[in-house]
């Protein structure tokens, strides 16, 4: 059965319809499918479109494997700065007063500690995140990392990508993640469990501890080939179990 | 603590945007600037701003790429005199040498500089909407970026569409 003309949506409804936008409204791809003449057209439409999409792939650059970190952590810094700035150092001081006189503050305990305990250094300088939660981090890449979850977790997975960056970058899907940051140790303090953890590791990072709760849950290179993702060399995925690694 | 919810919440929701629209993005912005480098510090730059701005915007896909577009014409007006967007024979950053046949790698870059030559031989609305088209972006979003109706991108959509592939066979291609 021939339509009348002026019922055939024009070209531009038609690409819109193949690109799946409704600008033309719904009844379109019903149109096409009942008209011979109208997929005709569609078909030609969409064979142009696709040789301009193969054109248009000739200018592209690889893209990145994984995502670089998002730099949560560089603008919580510069707001804390921020902060610090507006709060003046009369602030600071008067912190510093409340916190020498309460019973249990560290600033306290400290001073009671005596030259004795001074000299004794920490080995690592342990500096808590800015922000009490956090969803993403990067830090500087040690050579040898220990990723640390701090509670015990049976699900979700952790999902280690090598990237073209300097920094490891961390981030959580879901659940609530705050981040404590040693040299060579992260500590993820998984108060809410996530259901994933990205961590993106540049070629600088050349052995990767992950202990859950104290256990060893994996160690690379040494057990890659339980955790590495075929398809993908640049992938490893590790699930949470509660077994660990002997 | 209501504040840190709320900020929890806004990263939460930012990260994953992230994930949705850093490629289409970079895919954009490669294919305009042709240096992946560049492409990907504007990527990240307008995800810090969005994250500076500390609540999102209504179409943030359509605001990240207002946002990219600004800082781009800003790098170019810093080096201006420096080589113009998307000119015949661009400023195409070096791509890691896939090809073993050096004879493909010298196609390969030659098809790269006709593909330049026939997008810069249409209007800039025309190029821009099949750039951004291409990069995944929905017809609302290029209608907030350009300023139009998301009926006059499907027209312009249309239009580019035809006249690049016109345009292409007529400078390098015998038409069929």
């Amino acid at each position: 059965m021939t339509q009348p003309e002026q019922t055939h949506p024009g070209e531009a409804d038609l690409l819109a319809a193949i690109h799946r936008e409704d600008v033309a409204g719904s009844g379109i791809r019903e149109h096409i499918a009942q008209c011979e003449r109208c997929a005709e057209r569609t078909q030609l439409l969409s064979d142009e479109d696709l040789a301009v999409a193969a054109l248009l792939r000739v200018l592209d650059h690889p893209a990145p494997v994984a995502l670089p970190g998002l730099p949560l952590a560089r603008l919580r810094r510069g707001r804390l700065r921020r902060a610090m700035l507006v709060a003046g150092p009369g602030a600071l001081l008067a912190i510093a007063a409340a916190a020498a006189v309460l019973p249990r503050s560290p600033v306290r305990q400290w001073m009671h500690r005596g030259n004795a305990a001074a000299a004794v250094a920490p080995s690592a300088t342990t500096i808590e995140s800015a922000a009490p939660l956090a969803s993403a981090i990067a830090v500087v890449a040690p050579k040898s990392l220990v990723v640390e979850f701090r509670r015990e977790q049976l699900s979700g997975v952790i999902e280690l990508s090598r990237s073209s960056g300097t920094d490891v970058g961390f981030r959580s899907r879901g659940g609530t993640t705050a981040y404590q940051v040693a040299a060579g140790r992260v500590v993820i303090d998984n108060q809410v469990a996530a259901e994933a953890y990205l961590i993106d590791l540049p070629a600088t990072v050349q052995e990767i501890q992950i202990l859950v709760d104290h256990r060893l849950l994996m160690r690379w290179p040494a057990d890659s080939s339980r955790f590495a993702v075929s398809q993908h060399p640049q992938l490893a995925r590790v699930f949470f179990t509660r077994g660990a690694i002997p | 603590m209501r504040a840190d919810y709320s900020t929890s919440r806004f990263e939460a929701e930012l990260t994953r945007l992230y994930h949705a629209k850093y490629r289409s993005l970079y895919r954009y912005l490669d294919r305009v600037l042709g240096d992946d480098q560049l492409a990907s510090d504007i990527t990240q730059e307008s995800f810090v701003r969005l994250l500076d701005r500390g609540s999102l915007p209504e179409d943030p896909g359509a605001w990240l790429v207002s946002v990219a577009r600004n800082l781009m014409r800003d790098h170019y007006r810093r080096t201006e005199g420096r080589k113009r967007l998307l000119l015949v024979g661009g400023n195409d950053a070096p791509r890691p040498s896939a090809a073993a046949d050096p004879s493909a790698a010298v196609d390969q870059e030659e098809q790269r500089r006709e593909v330049r030559a026939a997008l810069d031989r249409l209007g800039v609305q025309e190029r821009e909407a099949l750039l951004l088209r291409h990069a995944g972006y929905s017809y609302r979003e290029i209608a907030l970026t350009l300023d139009l109706t998301e009926t006059n991108v499907s027209t312009i959509l249309l239009r580019a569409t035809a006249s690049f592939r016109k345009v292409y066979q007529e400078l390098y291609r015998d038409p069929a």
